[in-house]
């Protein structure tokens, strides 16, 4: 059996894309204590662990399920989010969203870990229940932007760019060593979701 | 070959396109007003990312498909710039989720689905791109230059987003097409629920302001008026209109434009030191 088989095209093109996000250093000169524009919403997510891990995990998930749930969820957390995102600015309050955001971190990281395969609709409904309170933090922030247009078009790209980082790792690592690096990055994410929870807690 | 030649053009034209141009060399100013505006179609992430969404959308479909919507485009565009700043637009506040939730729709279907939500798309981001174009034309003594740039600017983008897309189709593509779709979907959405958001209400202007530099905060001039280096008032002269409505301030000779006989220093307040 082979233990490692080369990337093709895409896989390569998803890993450079997640490579290149998360390399990209943010410009803390011009973020400040105030939110502020494209930067301070495309460091938002990527700055808060709990965000980063939810996402890469968002990615990773779809890319362990294969066949359309690779970009399913990932097209599917966003819209969803944007949803959580309207009632955030609305004012629309959600109970215990820290408590669901460390939710969403354990539960994303046991199904990597238990390579859990659900159908389609439970997996899009799982991933979009937590993309409501994700989106219900960020969107709770954004009439404080000091321009909320720039702010949510670099949060919901960084939101992106992340599930592509994820999707690039289960790709081609993912299903390395048997599986196993899958599953252990699902284990740890795990973990630190039961750190978010307690903290929320 | 072919293609790649398309693309290599498409690329060379984009480049010169977006090349800043030497404003120093400038013969006649209300070039330099256009080239703003041609730039402003580059430069500005809110519309620029309709516009790409759009030619990727539009090039992903047919090549007749895509000019027919192109000359949708162009249409809608002329459109927006006529009216859609004009008082009593009820979608005035709402362009820019329009336009995002359009094109992120255009670029997320495929098949006949794509020809009609590309063309629906074409006339929203036509009419959004000439409201932006008209909305924001600098007033200048060249009206209309500027929106002409951004029409010229944001066609090009169309254009030749449309032709990298349709050089490049390749079955791979759909899955980051559709992932940056879902985002203009997200980014529209939530735009939307800006819109739809009440404006808070503003804290009204301390008035102690005045009062905090020293100043009084109530002018007794009937007109406009300065303030000393203590901060006493100075009144300044109220210009009076004569029956050929000039002011009193202003000397015409013959038929030269209006100079100002007394150039008054900066004035705040009531009514304005020039007319």
């Amino acid at each position: 059996m082979k233990l490692w088989t080369p990337p093709n095209r895409l896989t390569a093109l998803f890993a450079l894309a997640g490579l290149a996000a998360l390399a990209a250093s943010p410009a803390h000169a011009h973020t400040g204590g105030t939110l502020g524009g494209f930067v301070s919403g495309f460091e938002h997510p990527i700055l808060g662990p709990d965000h980063l891990l939810a996402m890469f995990a968002v990615g990773v998930w779809g890319a362990q399920i294969g066949g359309r749930s690779v970009w399913e969820l990932p097209v599917a957390f966003p819209l969803i989010m944007a949803i959580g995102g309207v009632l955030g600015i609305a004012g629309v309050p959600l109970p215990h969203v820290e408590v669901w955001i460390g939710l969403s971190v354990l539960g994303l990281g046991l199904a990597i870990a238990t390579v859990w395969r659900p159908l389609e609709i439970v997996s899009i409904f799982a991933v979009g229940l937590f993309a409501v309170f994700h989106g219900h933090a960020h969107g709770a922030e954004l009439p404080n932007a000091a321009d909320p247009v720039a702010y949510s078009v670099g949060f919901v790209m960084a939101t992106g760019m992340i599930h592509v980082a994820g999707i690039g790792f289960g790709l081609m690592l993912g299903k390395g060593v048997r599986g196993l690096i899958g599953r252990g990055a699902g284990t740890l994410i795990a973990l630190a979701g039961v750190w978010f929870l307690a903290q929320a807690i | 070959m072919k293609h790649g030649l398309l693309l290599g053009a498409s690329i060379g034209v984009n480049l010169a396109a977006a090349a800043s141009p030497p404003l120093a060399h400038v013969i006649a100013p209300q070039y330099s007003v256009f080239d703003n505006g041609a730039l402003h179609a580059v430069g500005n992430l809110q519309l620029l990312a309709p516009l790409l969404a759009l030619g990727v959308a539009l090039g992903r479909g047919g090549r007749w498909d895509a000019a027919g919507d192109w000359v949708l485009w162009l249409a809608a565009f002329a459109a927006g710039a006529l009216l859609w700043n004009r008082p009593g637009n009820p979608f005035a506040g709402f362009g820019t989720p329009l336009a995002f939730m359009a094109a992120g729709a255009a670029l997320m279907l495929t098949g006949r689905a794509a020809a009609i939500v590309g063309a629906l798309a074409a006339v929203v981001v036509g009419v959004y791109s000439g409201g932006i174009g008209r909305q924001e034309d600098p007033a200048t003594d060249w009206p209309g230059w500027f929106t002409l740039g951004i029409g010229i600017g944001a066609g090009l983008v169309v254009f030749f987003a449309a032709e990298a897309a349709f050089s490049y189709r390749r079955v791979w593509l759909t899955i980051p097409v559709r992932i940056v779709a879902s985002w203009l979907l997200a980014i529209g959405f939530m735009f939307l629920g800006l819109a739809l958001k009440p404006p808070t209400a503003k804290t009204p202007a301390a008035p102690a302001a005045a009062a905090d530099a020293g100043l009084p905060d109530t002018s007794p001039c009937p007109g406009p008026h300065r303030h000393g280096l203590d901060g006493e008032f100075i009144c300044l002269p109220v210009p009076t209109i004569d029956d050929k409505g000039t002011p009193s301030s202003i000397v015409k000779y013959g038929n030269a434009p209006p100079i100002l006989s007394d150039p008054m220093p900066p004035a705040h307040g009531s009514g304005s030191a020039a007319p």
